[in-house]
């Protein structure tokens, strides 16, 4: 749950960042151009920001050092290696490129507000809380006890809540790329999660795509 | 072997073996003549004293008896007398030696008279050539056998210095000829050097370099060619990488304006996949991918055009250009009428020589511009100016005018002044390149007038006799 700032000329792809970022329970303001852009970073704080390095008149890459003190992941829709080590040694914390997976885009926002210590440690929906760091659960004040398997998938579905995600994301993301079981597994953790924390209703099965944590605000 | 190698030697080489054959020829011929000539004043002599010495022996049978030493005594004189010039004398009697003051013995001569009707040879000895007569006395003394040998040494030493002033003159002139054809050749194939380093240079990038030029012969010419030659060559190769870059650029540019589109299509379909989306949000995220997909098309479209119009045939037909003009205004009618923009149109018309679809196209996109320009309210004027030697076409507007950094650029393909109020308008940048094309596929100029915020005037010339007939 952090504060975005997404700085894209496109119209449409400005939104549709936006509305991926709210899903996941970030706050966006949205910039098209790099004066609006100054002027907005001025009167607001930011945990991170998203800067398309091709804007009107002016390249990412030179308003880079006016964003002081706030990580920045650059976009661009050129894929040449040359331009991502620019954006890499330019002192951007990381570099995506379009068209992009918005899955990827959303880990990646998650691995730079982690390095910069923005993320969030609690989740609470309704009467459960879950701490990150210290690895508890706890529903109506009582602790609830999760496997660390079954702890991981609750943490992937809270970081990507809204979101739905198929069986072998799931189990590439929580299991890893090399394990050799099938998604037999995720069904069958995603049903002891629904239990222990009585989530039937929130942990939501979608038709023909996987499992979905949904939690609008 | 090098040229200048070639030509030295092969001359060289002409001259003295022609030089040789001639002086060795020149002096046998010399040896030859003078020998004749030393052969018939011996064979003179040598009549002579035969006569002579046979007038005697008559003279002495009349007299007295012809004892051998009768014999002996008269020859032994006439020996003295031939001594004195040099002459060897033989008298032989029934090829017995009676007398001889030879140098060396007679048998080597004599066997080298093969018959009886051969005179004289000539018998080396020594390091000496000798001419040597024989003849038989007659009648009727025949029993005895004069040998008369004169040493050639005159004839020999003359030639000698003959031949040691022949030698030293073909020494001396070969020698001198080596030495002034060696740098004549290589100052001949100086200029060859000169040309080939000079295309070693440019074949290595370097176009700056020139020969420079001496004299008015043929290395001359050459080099001047070779010189323009190379001036040719930079401008060419200037030129296709201008054209080469402008290439890439545009390449670049079309990526870019496919990608974007691309990605929100893409984006959209998936969030629609993965997140619970309602009603309202749904209509949205649909109605972005149909916007950006038309995006596409009409890019698709607006590229297919620019490259066919740089291809195709022109269809040439006489076209009424007020008619036309009233045929895209009525395309455009909706948007005039949406901005409330005045819309003046000239009174006569003009005529045209041209590709009614293409000139359609150019006028469309142009008012389009112009309308995109304008406030609302705004104002557009068209012109048509006529004469026989030009026809000017001019569309004025009153709207936000051109700044004069984009002005070098708005022919470019893909180039927008203003990306965000281009997109939404749905455009792709592609319009005033196309313009152009068409323009320049009938032979005419596409020029701007404009000042950022004091409206914009578009100027379309065009002059060949072929348009306006």
């Amino acid at each position: 749950m952090a504060n975005i700032f997404i700085v894209e000329d496109d119209e449409s792809i400005n939104e549709l960042i936006r509305r991926n970022l709210i899903l996941v329970g970030h706050n966006c303001i949205q910039a098209y151009d790099g004066k609006e852009a100054l002027t907005l970073f001025q009167h607001n704080s930011f945990d991170l920001i998203l800067l398309d390095v091709m804007l009107p008149s002016i390249s990412g890459f030179e308003l880079l050092p006016d964003f002081v003190n706030t990580p920045v992941i650059f976009i661009t829709a050129k894929g040449s290696n040359i331009d991502k080590i620019r954006g890499l040694t330019s002192g951007a914390e990381d570099y995506i490129v379009k068209p992009f997976d918005i899955l990827e885009l959303i880990a990646r926002i998650n691995i730079v507000l982690r390095r910069n210590f923005k993320e969030s440690s609690i989740f609470i929906h309704n009467n459960v809380t879950v701490d990150f760091h210290a690895h508890t659960v706890f529903s109506d004040g009582r602790a609830i006890y999760l496997t660390p398997k079954e702890f991981d998938l609750l943490e992937i579905l809270i970081h990507n809540r809204n979101i739905a995600l198929s069986r072998e994301k799931l189990l590439e993301l929580a299991w890893g790329y090399d394990y050799p079981g099938d998604t037999r597994t995720v069904d069958v953790h995603i049903q002891r999660l629904r239990k222990k924390l009585a989530w039937e209703d929130i942990i939501k099965t979608v038709y023909k795509m996987g499992y979905r944590l949904g939690v609008t605000k | 072997m090098k040229f200048w190698q070639k030509m030295y030697l092969s001359v060289l080489l002409l001259f003295l073996v022609v030089f040789n054959i001639f002086i060795l020829s020149f002096a046998n011929s010399v040896y030859q003549k003078n020998l004749d000539s030393i052969r018939i004043l011996v064979n003179r002599d040598f009549s002579s004293f035969k006569s002579s010495f046979q007038k005697d022996m008559k003279e002495l049978k009349t007299r007295r008896s012809l004892s051998d030493e009768l014999v002996f005594v008269l020859f032994n004189s006439y020996a003295n007398i031939s001594r004195k010039q040099d002459v060897f004398l033989e008298l032989q009697k029934n090829t017995h030696p009676l007398f001889s003051n030879l140098p060396f013995s007679s048998e080597h001569i004599l066997v080298r008279f093969h018959d009886d009707s051969q005179k004289a040879v000539i018998y080396r000895n020594d390091n000496m050539n000798y001419y040597c007569i024989r003849s038989s006395l007659s009648e009727p003394f025949s029993e005895y056998t004069l040998v008369y040998i004169f040493p050639l040494t005159e004839l020999e030493s003359y030639f000698d210095q003959l031949a040691g002033k022949s030698l030293f003159a073909a020494l001396s002139l070969s020698f001198l000829l080596a030495l002034v054809l060696f740098f004549l050749s290589k100052g001949l194939t100086a200029p060859l050097l000169k040309l080939a380093k000079a295309s070693q240079i440019i074949a290595s990038g370097n176009y700056s370099q020139k020969l420079t030029i001496t004299g008015n012969d043929e290395f001359a010419e050459v080099s001047r060619h070779f010189n323009n030659m190379a001036v040719e060559i930079e401008k060419k190769i200037a030129l296709l990488q201008e054209e080469n870059i402008k290439k890439q650029l545009l390449i670049d540019s079309m990526a870019h304006e496919l990608n974007t589109p691309l990605t929100s299509i893409q984006g959209y379909a998936q969030y629609m996949l993965i997140a619970e989306s309602d009603e309202q949000e749904r209509y949205e995220a649909l109605t972005y991918i149909l916007k950006e997909s038309k995006r596409l098309s009409l890019l698709g479209e607006q590229l297919r055009l620019l490259l066919e119009t740089r291809n195709m045939e022109l269809l040439y037909e006489k076209v009424n250009l007020l008619e036309l003009l009233h045929t895209v205004i009525q395309m455009l009618h909706f948007q005039l009428e949406e901005k409330q923009i005045t819309l003046t149109a000239p009174s006569r018309s003009a005529y045209f020589c041209c590709d009614i679809t293409l000139i359609t196209s150019l006028f469309r996109n142009i008012i389009e511009n112009a309308i995109h320009a304008c406030q609302y309210g705004g104002n557009i004027l068209i012109n048509f100016e006529h004469t026989n030697e030009r026809l000017v076409i001019q569309i004025k507007d009153d709207g936000q005018g051109i700044s004069e950094e984009d002005l070098e650029h708005i022919t470019e393909p893909f180039y927008r002044i203003d990306k965000a109020r281009s997109r939404s308008e749905g455009g792709c940048g592609l319009g005033l390149s196309l313009c152009k094309q068409i323009v320049q596929r009938h032979h005419g100029t596409l020029s701007f007038l404009s000042e950022k915020g004091n409206g914009t005037t578009v100027c379309l010339l065009f002059t060949t006799s072929l348009q306006l007939s």
